[in-house]
C-alpha cells in the first residue's frame, strides 16, 4: 500500500478534483436534496456506502471477469446493472436486517442508481493512471469511492446550510429555486478552486 | 399537426434541461466549448433515439416488472456503441468528452423518454418524440457553452471573435462558470415566464 | 417463484444479446482503435523530429528502439539516424510521463544529440479546460499550440519553469493558472531525460531497428554493426596516430 497514493487520492477528490463542483457528477441529487440539511446528511452518508460499495464491487467485476476473457468494452454496461443490482439488494437487505436505518437511508437508495457519481467512479478508478502508467490498486479503488462519496457529502451540506438561509432571503421572483442554487453553487465552486494550490507532487 | 407537437415540444416548451431540469451533469461539464457541445449533442440523441425506438418496438414482449433493467440494458448498449465509435473515429472528441459518454446511460433524459413517452407510443411517434428532446438537449447545451466560450476565450467554434490578445473572464470555462451560466440562463427563463404570465393578466 | 426465474432468464437473454451485438460492433472498431493508436504516434514522432530533419527526408530516416527498465516496466524511446550509412544519432524521441493537476500528462519530447529540445508535442492529458487543456490549444493563425513553442531549444535535462529558477537559460513562462500543469511537463522532460541518458551509457545489445513504418522492424545484425564500429575505431586510431 502506497501511503503517498492514498494521501492524493483523498486530497483530490475532497477538495482539488471534487465530484460535485469540480468534476460535475452527481449534480441532480446536488440540487435535488440540497433543500434540507437533515436529509442532505443522510443523502450524502448513502452515497458514501453506495459509492464505497460500488468500488469494490465493479473493481472485482472488472479485474476478475471482463480483462480475464477480454470483455473491457462490455464495462458501462456491466458496471451500470452491478450497481442496480447492489442497490437493489442493500435496500432489500437494510429493510430486513436495519430498520432503523433504512427509515433513515432507504428512501435515497433508488435515487443513487441513476447518481452518475456512482457509475462516474467506477469508471474513473479503471481510467486514472498513475504517471507510472500503472492503475488504482483494489484497495486505492476503494478508497477513492469512500473518499470521493466524503468529497459529494461536504459539498452537499455545505449547499444545504447555505440553502436552509436563503429560504429567509428576499430574492426576486426568477432568482427563486434552482437559479439561485445554482449560483450559490457557483461561488463555492469558486472556493473550491482556491484549494488548486494545495497539490501534493 | 401531432407529429409536429411531437416534435416541437422538446425544444423549448419541454425543453430536457432547462424546463424539465434532466441531465444536468453533461450540460455543466461538457460545455466549455461549441464542439464539445455539438459533440455531445449528437452523441445523446443518437442514443435517445435508438433506444426509444427499440423500447417501443419491444414493449408488447417486456414483461411489466423489469422493464427498467431492460431499458437499462439497451441504452447502455448504445451507449457503448457511441462510445467505441467515438473512440475509433473521432479521437480528439472522445478525449475532450472523456468520462461523460459512458455517463449518458446515467443522464435521466434518455430514460425518461423511454419510461414515460417510448413505453406507451408507437414506434415513429417514439423516434420522432426522441429526435425533439434530443435536439433540445442541444440547444440547452449550445446555448451554455456558447456564452461560457465567448465570454472565458473570447472564440466561437475557436475562431477568435475578439482578436488574440482577449483576455476574458477565465473563470467562465472552469467549474463556477458551469454553474452561474446555467443559473442566469434559469433566471432569465423564469423572468421570462413571470413577464408572459403578467402580460396576460395573470399574477404568477 | 416460477415466474421469478421466467424474469431472470429474459433479462439474462437479454444481457446476452446486448453483449452479443456489441462484441460484433467491437469488432469493427477494435482494429480501427489500434491503427488509430499506431498511426497517432507514429505522426507524432514525425513532427517532433520535424526541424533536426527536413521534412521530406522524414519517412526515410532510421528509428532505433531501445528501452529503459523504470519501476520495473519498460519505457521506450528512440535513436533516430538519418540513413542506414550513417553512424552517429541526430536525434532522441521519448515519451515522458508525469503527474500533472488531474492525472497524467503524456508529452513527446525530440532532442538533439546534446539533448537541446528540438520540439515537444502534449499527447495526452485530463487538465481542466481553459487551464492546463491550454498545453494543447492552438490559437487561431498559428500552426502549433503556443505551449509546445516555449520549449524549442531549452536543454531537456535542465528545463525548469520561470517561477521556480528565473535565473535560468533553460526557462520556461507556466501556463495562466497551471503552473502545476506545466511543472508536471518540465519535471517529467528531465527525469526522461535522465533515464535515456542512463540507458545510452549502456551497451548496444538490446536494439532493435526499423525504417519508417512500425511494423517493418528488423533485427540489428550485431556482427556487422561490431565490425563497422571496430573499422571506424581503427580508422580513428590510425588518423590520431598519424597525426602525431
Amino acid at each position: 500500500m502506497n501511503m503517498n497514493h492514498m494521501i492524493m487520492i483523498a486530497i483530490g477528490s475532497i477538495f482539488l478534483n471534487n465530484f460535485v463542483l469540480s468534476r460535475f457528477l452527481g449534480i441532480c441529487p446536488f440540487v435535488g436534496v440540497s433543500k434540507k440539511l437533515d436529509s442532505a446528511v443522510g443523502m450524502g452518508m448513502a452515497v458514501i456506502f453506495v459509492m464505497t460499495l460500488a468500488s469494490f464491487v465493479t473493481y472485482l467485476v472488472y479485474y476478475y471477469i471482463l480483462v480475464p476473457y477480454q470483455l473491457e468494452y462490455l464495462n458501462t454496461i456491466a458496471f451500470i446493472l452491478t450497481i442496480a443490482a447492489l442497490v437493489q439488494f442493500i435496500e432489500m437487505f437494510m429493510k430486513k436486517n436495519m430498520p432503523s436505518l433504512y427509515s433513515a437511508l432507504g428512501i435515497f437508495l433508488p435515487l443513487i442508481t441513476t447518481n452518475c457519481a456512482v457509475l462516474g467512479v467506477a469508471i474513473l478508478n479503471i481510467d486514472t493512471l498513475w504517471p507510472d502508467g500503472s492503475h488504482y490498486t483494489f484497495i486505492e479503488s476503494i478508497w477513492n469511492g469512500f473518499t470521493g462519496g466524503v468529497g459529494f457529502t461536504i459539498a452537499l451540506v455545505i449547499m444545504a446550510g447555505i440553502r436552509e438561509k436563503l429560504e429567509l432571503a428576499d430574492l426576486p421572483e426568477s432568482m427563486k429555486g434552482l437559479p439561485i442554487a445554482f449560483v450559490t453553487s457557483a461561488l463555492i465552486a469558486m472556493a473550491f478552486l482556491g484549494f488548486s494550490g494545495m497539490k501534493i507532487m | 399537426m401531432e407529429f409536429k407537437k411531437n416534435l416541437t415540444k422538446g425544444f423549448f416548451k419541454d425543453n430536457p434541461v432547462l424546463v424539465l431540469g434532466l441531465g444536468l451533469c453533461a450540460t455543466l461539464a461538457v460545455t466549455t466549448n461549441m464542439i464539445n457541445a455539438l459533440g455531445m449533442g449528437a452523441a445523446t440523441t443518437f442514443v435517445l433515439i435508438g433506444s426509444s425506438v427499440l423500447v417501443s418496438a419491444l414493449k408488447k414482449v417486456t414483461p411489466n416488472d423489469i422493464r427498467i433493467p431492460i431499458f437499462v440494458v439497451m441504452i447502455a448498449t448504445f451507449v457503448t456503441i457511441v462510445d467505441l465509435s467515438m473512440k475509433a473515429w473521432m479521437p480528439a472528441l472522445s478525449s475532450s468528452l472523456g468520462i461523460f459518454i459512458p455517463l449518458i446511460v446515467v443522464n435521466c433524459i434518455i430514460l425518461g423518454r423511454a419510461e414515460a413517452f417510448a413505453f406507451k407510443n408507437s414506434i415513429w411517434d417514439s423516434a420522432v418524440d426522441a429526435f425533439g428532446m434530443g435536439i433540445g438537449f442541444t440547444i440547452a447545451l449550445s446555448l451554455m457553452s456558447g456564452f461560457r466560450e465567448i465570454l472565458g476565450s473570447g472564440t466561437f467554434f475557436g475562431f477568435p471573435l475578439f482578436g488574440s490578445a482577449y483576455k476574458g473572464p477565465l473563470m467562465m470555462i472552469l467549474p463556477p462558470g458551469g454553474f452561474l451560466m446555467l443559473g442566469l440562463i434559469l433566471a432569465f427563463i423564469n423572468w421570462n415566464r413571470i413577464r408572459k404570465s403578467k402580460g396576460n393578466g395573470g399574477s404568477k | 417463484m416460477g415466474n421469478m426465474f421466467k424474469l431472470a432468464a429474459i433479462l439474462f437473454i437479454v444481457g446476452g444479446i446486448a453483449a452479443g451485438a456489441l462484441a460484433f460492433f467491437n469488432s469493427f472498431t477494435k482494429p480501427a482503435i489500434e491503427k488509430l493508436k499506431a498511426e497517432t504516434e507514429t505522426a507524432a514522432r514525425e513532427y517532433v523530429l520535424n526541424g533536426i530533419v527536413p521534412e521530406d527526408k522524414i519517412s526515410s530516416v532510421i528509428y532505433e528502439k531501445d528501452s529503459v527498465e523504470v519501476n520495473g516496466s519498460f519505457e521506450y524511446f528512440y535513436k533516430v539516424k538519418e540513413n542506414e550509412e550513417s553512424f552517429g544519432h541526430i536525434a532522441y524521441i521519448f515519451l515522458a510521463k508525469g503527474s500533472g493537476f488531474s492525472g497524467v500528462v503524456e508529452t513527446m519530447v525530440c532532442t538533439g544529440p546534446e539533448f537541446k529540445i528540438n520540439r515537444i508535442k502534449v499527447l495526452k492529458h485530463t487538465e481542466t479546460p481553459g487551464l492546463g487543456a491550454e498545453a494543447q490549444t492552438i490559437k487561431y493563425g498559428d500552426k502549433e499550440p503556443f505551449f509546445e513553442t516555449w520549449f524549442k531549444d531549452k536543454n531537456s535535462s535542465k528545463v525548469v519553469v520561470e517561477k521556480d529558477d528565473s535565473s535560468s537559460p533553460d526557462k520556461v513562462q507556466s501556463l495562466t493558472g497551471a503552473t502545476i500543469t506545466t511543472r508536471a511537463v518540465c519535471k517529467s522532460i528531465n527525469d526522461y531525460t535522465e533515464l535515456v541518458k542512463k540507458a545510452l551509457e549502456k551497451s548496444v545489445q538490446e536494439e532493435v531497428i526499423y525504417i519508417g513504418d512500425p511494423s517493418k522492424v528488423v533485427e540489428v545484425d550485431m556482427v556487422k554493426l561490431q565490425a563497422q564500429r571496430d573499422s571506424i575505431e581503427n580508422a580513428q586510431a590510425q588518423i590520431s596516430a598519424g597525426g602525431k
